[in-house]
C-alpha cells in the first residue's frame, strides 16, 4: 500500500519533469551575449545592429585565436523585434539580451521620435533597465558600435563604464537608463535628455582589429554634449558648458572641474567641486509661476596659475569664492537660455517643481505650459565655499614670481 | 493520521500573514498606482483599516459560534436546507474563483518572466501537484512548513527592502492627497478583495483546530494586519522607487528588484523576490484548496476528507488552464466577478448571519435563559 | 526442494532444543556433538568426582567464547583437586547433588539449567555447562572471556576537544562507558533477545523519570515485534523500529561516541544498545540533531556559530548543483555580466548541456568516494590521486567539463564532508539528485517546488511520536538555544521540550561572574 504511493509519487515526478521538456532551457555556450544595441534608420526601415561578444576572446587564460572580441550583426525591418528574429538567419546562436550595456540611437532616429523604437524594450522579459541610452551625434549608431576598444575589450562595456565614471567625476554628461528615460518621457513638468557619442577619428579604421594593437591610433569613442528631446524628439544639442548647467540645476552633480579666470590676470585657476547640492524651487505667487534656483557647493582650490593671488589671505579664498560663483551662475544663466530661448523644452524640470508647489494652478495651467515656459522669470542664488587648497597654500609659482620680483 | 490536527495560535498567525501576502506583493503596487499614482501608499493604509475592521467583524461572528466552521454555522443560522444550499455556494464560488486563479497568477508570471517557453500546462500541473501533496499530508504539516519558512521569507523580504533605501526619492510622494477619497477607496478594494474578504474562509475552516482557543483571534488579527504591513511597505518603497512608472509593470517588485545594485556585488537578484513569491503563493493555493477540501467534506458528509484531496486537486489545475483564455480575461474577471463576488462573501454574508445570530440568541435568551457553550480546552 | 530440507531441519533443531536433558551422561554427551554437528570448537571433559560414591561430571564449554583459564582456575581445578573429597551418597536428592556441587565452584554465577535448549544457548554464549551423571539438570557458570576490540578512539565522529573514547563491539563495556558518565540510579536498562538464531542481546537504557514512559514502552513494543534470524548491526534495529521507511532521512541518531549517547539520555532519551556493534541507537531523533557536533558544547564557540556554517553547507552540498543548472541553463541574467562572460567563455566548446555535465561529474565524485570508503587504506591514495588528475585537471583539459563545473562538485563534496552525522549526509546525497533533475527541467522555479517539497516531508515525519523539525516547525522558542544558535550552557537551563515532557528543568546556574564583583 505505502510502497504503491510512493510508486505513484515517483512516475508523477517523472512524468512532470519530462512534461516540461526543457523547452526554456538555453544552454550558455548556445547563447549570443548581446552587449550593444544600436538603432538607425535606412529609407522607412528601422535597421538594427547588435554587438555580441565572443566569450572565448574575451576570457582567455592563454593567447586568443586572434579573432575580434566582438561581432557586429545588422539587419533592416519594419519593427524591433521582427529584426531581432531576422537577425537569427544571420547570427549562429539566439541572441540574449539581459547584459545590455548600452543602446545607441542614432541622431536621425532620435530627431523623428523614438517612443516606437522602445515599447518592445519595455515588453520584453530578457531585457532589464540597467543599460545607458545615448545618442550618436553625426554618425550612424553602427559605425559606433563597430569601433574597437583599447582598455577594455568589450566596446559596449567601455561606453557603459566609461559614462558611468564620467558621471560621477565630470558633470557635462547625463547617464539615462531606459526606466529614467520613459519616466522623464511620462512626466508632464520635463523633458528628457540623453548623452551624445561621437566618433573621433576615421570611422572605417575603427572597426579594425590594428585599433587595439596600435597605441597611438586615433580612432576612440567620446561623449560630447547632450541631446535636449521635446516630447520624444530630438531638438537639439547643448555644449559643454549648458550640460554642465543642466547638471547642476538637476543636482545631478557629484563632483566636477570648473576653470575659472584669475582676478586681475589672463591666466586660471581650477575648481573642483566634491559636494554640489541645488533645489529648483517653484512658486506661483498672484497667479504667476516663478523658479528660484539654490545652488550651494563646496569645493577645493587644486590647481592655481594666478601669481597675484596671496593664498594665506582669507580675503582672497572670498575672492576666489565670488569669482566662482560668478562662473557657476554664468553656466546656469546659459543653461536657462538654452531651455527657454534655444530650444523652448522644459528639458529642466521647471513644470514639474510647479506642479509640486501648486497642483491646482498647475491643473489648469497645463496645457499651455509651452507659452508659460518660455516666459517664466527664473532667479539664481548661487553660494560657493572653498574648504581645502590641496597639499600646500600658495603655489611655487607664486613664490618664483615674487622672488622675480624681489630680484628686480 | 487518524488523529485530531491541530495548529498553534503561532502557527495561525503565520499562515494568516501568508493568506494575506499572498499574490499581492508582486502584483498589488502596479494596480494601486493605476489607480491612485503616488498617493497608492495611503490608499493601502486604507485598505489595511478596512481589513482590521472586517477581520473584526468576522472575530465577532466566530465568537458568536465558538467551535463551529462555516458549515455549521450556516445550518444553525438558515436551517439544514437552506444551510447546506449557502455553504455549498460558497464553498463551490470560493473553489471555482479561488485556487484556479492562483495558479493561473503563477504561470502567467512564468511565462511572461522567466520561463517563455515552457507551456503553461506543465509548470500548472507541477504546482498543483504540491498543493496536492500539501493538502494530502493535512494542515498540520503545512502549518509546520510555514514556520520554517517564514524566517526564510522575512529575512529575504527586510533585506530586498533595506538595499532599495539607497534608491528611493522622496519627491516621487509629492503631491501628496491629490486624489480623492472615493479614489482612495476604490484602490483599496482591490487590497481588501484578495487579502481581506476570502479569510472568512480560511477562518471558518480553522474553527476547533487551534489550540488556544483564546489566543486565537489575536493571532488572526495580528497576521492578517501583519501582512498588511507587509503590502504596504512594499508598495510604499514601489512609489518611491519607481514612482508612477509602477502602474506600467505588471510585476512592478520584479523590476523594483532588478533594480538593486550595491557595489556592483549585490546585483540581478531578482529571483529572491520570485522565491518569495513562489513561497507565499503556495500558502495562498494551499490554505484556499485546504478549506474547499474541508468544506467539500462537510457538505457532503464525507468523513476522511482526504479523499476528496486528489480528484479536487485534479479539478483545480484543469480549471487553472481553462478557465481563463487570455491575461486580460483574467484581469477583467477579477474586476467584474471576484470583486462581487467577494463583496458577497466577505461583506454581505457575515452581516447577514451576525444579524441572524443576534436576533437568535436574544429570542433564545428569552426562552431559556442565559445559555453559553462550554469553552473547550486549550492544550 | 530447499524449503522442505529447510523446514525439516528446522523441526530437528526444535525437537532437539525442547527436551529435557537425560539421565544418563553418555546420552547428553552424544546428543550434545549431535545438537552441534561434531563441532570442532566445542569441548567436552568428564572426570570422576566424589570420595566413596563417585560421580562422572562433566564440563561443556566453547573453545574461545569461554576464558580457558578462568574455568581452569574456577570450575577444572576445585572440582578435581579439592571436590575429591566431597561426600555423595546413594540416596541424595538431584537438588542435593547440586548443592553441594556448588559450594565448590567459585564463578560469579551459577544456574540451573534443565533443558537442551537452555544448554545450547548457555554453551553458545561462552558459559560453561556442568553435567552430572545421573540427574537431569545442570549448572550453567558465567566464563565468558572471548577476545575483543579495546577501547579505542571514535573512528566515524572524532572531535579536536571532548573525549577520546568510542564504544566498542562488547555490550557490556558500552554499558559501562554509559554508567561511567551518568552514575544515577535512575539510570535504567532493560534487556531483549533479538534473532531466533543469533540470540543477539539488545538493552535498552534510559533515565527513569526524565524519559518519556511513552516512548519507552514505544520501543519496548517495537523491539518485541521483531521477528528475524539475526541481528548484527543496530542498522538492522533501525530499520524495524523506525517511524516510516520510505524517506531518505534517518529519523534514528546512531552514535559511536557515549558522550553523545549520554548527552542524550540526560536529555530523556532512550538508547538502544545492541550486541556486537559500537553503534548505539538514540530515540527521538529529531533533524537539528544531526546537525550538531558534541564539541559544539565542549569548544567556547561563540554562541556556536560554527553550527551555522553546517547549515549552509547542508543548504550548499544539497542545492550547489542544481543551482548552478538552473543559473547557467535558465537564468543566465542572475550572473554579473563579467562572470557571465568568464562562465561562457568556459563552456565554449564543451559538448554535454550543463545538467549532463553536472551529472557525470557528480556521479564520478560519487564513485571516487565510495572507492575511497571501501579501499583498503594503502589503495586509498592512489584512488585520490587518480581522481584528481582525471575528474580535475584532464576532463578540464580535455573540454569534456567546465573548469566551473569543477569548482562547483568540489565545493558540494566539501560540503557533504560537514555533516558530523553520516547517514544525514547519505540523505543529502541522494537529494542532491532530484534537485538537480528539477533544476534542469524547472530552474529555479523546480528548485522552489522541490524544496517545498521537501519541507513538507520532513514537516510530516516523527520521530517515536516528536514531529521530525521540532523545534523548528513546531517553533519552540525556547528550544531555539540549542538548535541553531548554540547559547552559553549557563542559559539553557531547561532540557528539549516535546522530548522528556516532565522534570524539564535542568539546573540552576547564574551568569558566572568573578568573585567581588558581583
Amino acid at each position: 500500500m505505502k510502497m504503491k504511493r510512493v510508486l505513484f509519487i515517483l512516475i508523477l515526478t517523472v512524468f512532470c519533469l519530462t512534461a516540461s521538456s526543457c523547452w526554456s532551457r538555453r544552454e550558455l555556450n548556445e547563447l549570443a551575449i548581446v552587449v550593444g544595441f544600436g538603432i538607425d534608420k535606412v529609407g522607412d526601415q528601422y535597421q538594427v545592429s547588435l554587438q555580441m561578444v565572443n566569450p572565448s576572446e574575451v576570457v582567455t587564460q592563454g593567447e586568443g585565436t586572434g579573432r575580434t572580441p566582438v561581432i557586429v550583426y545588422k539587419e533592416k525591418g519594419k519593427t524591433v523585434f521582427e529584426i531581432i528574429r531576422r537577425l537569427t538567419t544571420l547570427t549562429p546562436r539566439k541572441a540574449f539580451f539581459s547584459h545590455m550595456q548600452i543602446m545607441v540611437i542614432s541622431e536621425e532616429v532620435a530627431r523623428e521620435g523614438i517612443k516606437k523604437a522602445l515599447d518592445f524594450f519595455w515588453r520584453d522579459h530578457e531585457i532589464r533597465f540597467d543599460f545607458f541610452i545615448v545618442v550618436s551625434r553625426k554618425s550612424k549608431a553602427e559605425d559606433v558600435l563597430n569601433v574597437l576598444t583599447k582598455l577594455e575589450r568589450i566596446p559596449s562595456r567601455k561606453l557603459f563604464t566609461s559614462l558611468e565614471t564620467a558621471e560621477r567625476y565630470w558633470a557635462p554628461v547625463n547617464a539615462a537608463t531606459l526606466d529614467k528615460f520613459v519616466r522623464t518621457l511620462l512626466a508632464e513638468g520635463i523633458a528628457p535628455t540623453l548623452t551624445g557619442i561621437s566618433i573621433e577619428g576615421d570611422v572605417k579604421e575603427g572597426g579594425e582589429r590594428e585599433n587595439t594593437e596600435d597605441v597611438s591610433r586615433e580612432v576612440s569613442l567620446k561623449y560630447k554634449g547632450i541631446a535636449v528631446f521635446k516630447e520624444d524628439r530630438l531638438v537639439g544639442w547643448l555644449n559643454e558648458m549648458e550640460s554642465k548647467g543642466k547638471n547642476y540645476i538637476l543636482d545631478n552633480v557629484n563632483s566636477t572641474v570648473g576653470s575659472v579666470r584669475c582676478p586681475h590676470e589672463e591666466k586660471h585657476f581650477t575648481i573642483e567641486v566634491i559636494r554640489a547640492k541645488a533645489k529648483v524651487i517653484g512658486k506661483v505667487e498672484n497667479g504667476k509661476p516663478a523658479i528660484y534656483i539654490d545652488q550651494v557647493s563646496e569645493a577645493n582650490l587644486s590647481e592655481i596659475q594666478c601669481s597675484k593671488l596671496d593664498l594665506s589671505q582669507p580675503r582672497t579664498i572670498k575672492m576666489i569664492e565670488s569669482a566662482t560663483e560668478q562662473r557657476v551662475k554664468n553656466i546656469l544663466q546659459s543653461t536657462i537660455y538654452a531651455a527657454q530661448k534655444k530650444y523652448k523644452t522644459d528639458f529642466l524640470g521647471f513644470g514639474e517643481a510647479i506642479r509640486q508647489a501648486d497642483p491646482e494652478y498647475w491643473s489648469k495651467n497645463k496645457q499651455n505650459w509651452q507659452q508659460e515656459f518660455v516666459k517664466l522669470p527664473v532667479h539664481i542664488n548661487v553660494d560657493v565655499n572653498v574648504k581645502h587648497t590641496g597639499k600646500v597654500s600658495n603655489s611655487f609659482i607664486k613664490e618664483m614670481e615674487d622672488s622675480k620680483s624681489e630680484k628686480e | 493520521m487518524n488523529q485530531e490536527e491541530k495548529i498553534s495560535s503561532y502557527q495561525l498567525l503565520l499562515l494568516a500573514t501568508f493568506f494575506t501576502v499572498g499574490s499581492s506583493i508582486l502584483e498589488l503596487p502596479s494596480t494601486l498606482v493605476t489607480i491612485a499614482e503616488q498617493d497608492a501608499w495611503i490608499a493601502m493604509l486604507l485598505g489595511i483599516a478596512i481589513s482590521a475592521i472586517m477581520v473584526g467583524l468576522y472575530l465577532l461572528l466566530i465568537r458568536q459560534y465558538p467551535g463551529k466552521n462555516l458549515h455549521q454555522i450556516n445550518e444553525a443560522v438558515f436551517g439544514r436546507k437552506i444551510g447546506g444550499i449557502v455553504s455549498f455556494y460558497l464553498t463551490a464560488m470560493t473553489f471555482f474563483l479561488g485556487p484556479p486563479t492562483v495558479i493561473y497568477y503563477l504561470g502567467r508570471f512564468l511565462s511572461i518572466q522567466i520561463m517563455v517557453e515552457t507551456p503553461a500546462s506543465s509548470t500548472h500541473l507541477l504546482y498543483g501537484l504540491l498543493a496536492i501533496f500539501a493538502v494530502a499530508l493535512g494542515i498540520e504539516v503545512i502549518a509546520r512548513v510555514a514556520e520554517i519558512l517564514f524566517p526564510i521569507f522575512f529575512i529575504l523580504y527586510l533585506g530586498l527592502m533595506l538595499l532599495l533605501i539607497p534608491l528611493v526619492e522622496f519627491e516621487r510622494l509629492q503631491p501628496v492627497f491629490e486624489h480623492d477619497f472615493k479614489t482612495l477607496l476604490w484602490a483599496s478594494i482591490f487590497y481588501v478583495q484578495f487579502s481581506c474578504f476570502p479569510i472568512i474562509i480560511m477562518l471558518t475552516s480553522f474553527q476547533g483546530k487551534v489550540t488556544q482557543q483564546k489566543k486565537a483571534p489575536k493571532a488572526f488579527f495580528l497576521g492578517n494586519f501583519f501582512g498588511g504591513s507587509i503590502l504596504f511597505i512594499t508598495t510604499l518603497i514601489s512609489v518611491l522607487v519607481l514612482g508612477k512608472l509602477t502602474a506600467l509593470f505588471n510585476f512592478p517588485s520584479y523590476v523594483l528588484a532588478q533594480k538593486i545594485n550595491v557595489g556592483d556585488f549585490i546585483q540581478r537578484i531578482e529571483m529572491v523576490i520570485t522565491v518569495m513569491w513562489f513561497i507565499t503563493l503556495f500558502f495562498k493555493l494551499v490554505l484556499y484548496f485546504d478549506s474547499a477540501v474541508v468544506g467539500f467534506a462537510e457538505i457532503l458528509k464525507i468523513k476522511n476528507h482526504r479523499f476528496l484531496v486528489v480528484p479536487l486537486g485534479i479539478l483545480i489545475i484543469y480549471f487553472s488552464l481553462t478557465n481563463f483564455p487570455n491575461d486580460v480575461y483574467q484581469l477583467n474577471q477579477d474586476k467584474t466577478t471576484w470583486i462581487p463576488h467577494s463583496f458577497f462573501l466577505g461583506v454581505l454574508y457575515p452581516i447577514v448571519v451576525l444579524i441572524i445570530g443576534f436576533v437568535q440568541g436574544k429570542l433564545k435568551e428569552k426562552r431559556k435563559g442565559i445559555h453559553r457553550p462550554s469553552e473547550s480546552k486549550g492544550g | 526442494m530447499k524449503r522442505t530440507k529447510k523446514g525439516i531441519y528446522q523441526k530437528q533443531i526444535l525437537s532437539q532444543k525442547n527436551d529435557s536433558l537425560f539421565q544418563y551422561m553418555p546420552e547428553n554427551i552424544q546428543k550434545i556433538k549431535e545438537g552441534l554437528g561434531n563441532s570442532n570448537d566445542l569441548l567436552i571433559r568428564e572426570f570422576v568426582v566424589g570420595k566413596e560414591v563417585k560421580r562422572l561430571v562433566a564440563i561443556v564449554y566453547t573453545k574461545g567464547l569461554a576464558d580457558t583459564t578462568a574455568i581452569e582456575r574456577t570450575i577444572i581445578k576445585p572440582l578435581l583437586f579439592e571436590a575429591r573429597e566431597i561426600e555423595w551418597f546413594e540416596d541424595h536428592t538431584e537438588e542435593e547433588i547440586l548443592a553441594r556441587l556448588q559450594q565448590y565452584i567459585s564463578t560469579s554465577t551459577l544456574q540451573e539449567i534443565t533443558t537442551f535448549q537452555d544448554l545450547f544457548s548457555a554453551i553458545l554464549t561462552g558459559q560453561t555447562v556442568i553435567l552430572v551423571d545421573g540427574i537431569t539438570k545442570g549448572l550453567k557458570a558465567n566464563t565468558e572471556g572471548w577476545e575483543s576490540r579495546n577501547v579505542d578512539d571514535p573512528t566515524t565522529q572524532s572531535v579536536v576537544r571532548g573525549p577520546k573514547e568510542a564504544f566498542t563491539e562488547n555490550l557490556r563495556t558500552n554499558t559501562v562507558l554509559i554508567r561511567r558518565k551518568i552514575k544515577s540510579p535512575d539510570l535504567w536498562t532493560e534487556k531483549f533477545e533479538i534473532g531466533k538464531e543469533t540470540k543477539t542481546i539488545v538493552e535498552v537504557m534510559y533515565l527513569k523519570g526524565i524519559a518519556n514512559d511513552k516512548v519507552v514502552q514505544e520501543v519496548r513494543n517495537r523491539l518485541n515485534k521483531i521477528q528475524i534470524d539475526g541481528i548484527f548491526e543496530s542498522g538492522q534495529i533501525e530499520e524495524f523500529i523506525q517511524d516510516e521507511t520510505f524517506t531518505p532521512f534517518p529519523t534514528i541518531l546512531s552514535s559511536e561516541r557515549p558522550d553523545t549517547i549520554a548527552a542524550g539520555i540526560l536529555e530523556g532519551r532512550v538508547a538502544i544498545i545492541v550486541d556486537g556493534t559500537p553503534f548505539v541507537l538514540l530515540v527521538p531523533a529529531l533533524f537539528v540533531q544531526f546537525l550538531q557536533s558534541p564539541e559544539d558544547y565542549y569548544q567556547r564557540s561563540d554562541f556556536g556559530l560554527i553550527r551555522l556554517l553546517r547549515y549552509l553547507a547542508a543548504m550548499i552540498g544539497l542545492l550547489a548543483p542544481s543551482f548552478y543548472i538552473a543559473v547557467t541553463t535558465f537564468h543566465q541574467e542572475m550572473l554579473p555580466s563579467t562572470l557571465l562572460l568568464s562562465i561562457a567563455a568556459q563552456r565554449e566548446g564543451v559538448p554535454l548541456p550543463a545538467f549532463a555535465e553536472a551529472l557525470l561529474m557528480e556521479i564520478s565524485f560519487e564513485f571516487l568516494r565510495e572507492a575511497g570508503v571501501r579501499m583498503p587504506r594503502t589503495v586509498g591514495q592512489a584512488v585520490s590521486i587518480v581522481g584528481a588528475l582525471v575528474i580535475g585537471q584532464a576532463a578540464v583539459e580535455a573540454g569534456i567539463v567546465s573548469g566551473v563545473m569543477v569548482i562547483v562538485v568540489s565545493i558540494t563534496a566539501i560540503a557533504n564532508f560537514i555533516f558530523p552525522n553520516f547517514n544525514m549526509s547519505i540523505a543529502i546525497r541522494l537529494l542532491r539528485f532530484v534537485f538537480m533533475a528539477f533544476a534542469a527541467s524547472f530552474g529555479i522555479f523546480g528548485i522552489v517546488v522541490c524544496f517545498i517539497a521537501l519541507l513538507l516531508h520532513l514537516c510530516s515525519l516523527r520521530s517515536f511520536g516528536v514531529p521530525y523539525m521540532s523545534p523548528l516547525g513546531p517553533f519552540i522558542l525556547e528550544d531555539q538555544k540549542d538548535t541553531i544558535l548554540r547559547y552559553p550552557i549557563w542559559k539553557m537551563k531547561e532540557r528539549p521540550r516535546l522530548i522528556s515532557q516532565r522534570n524539564i528543568r535542568r539546573e540552576r546556574t547564574s551568569m558566572p561572574k568573578p568573585d567581588g564583583r558581583g
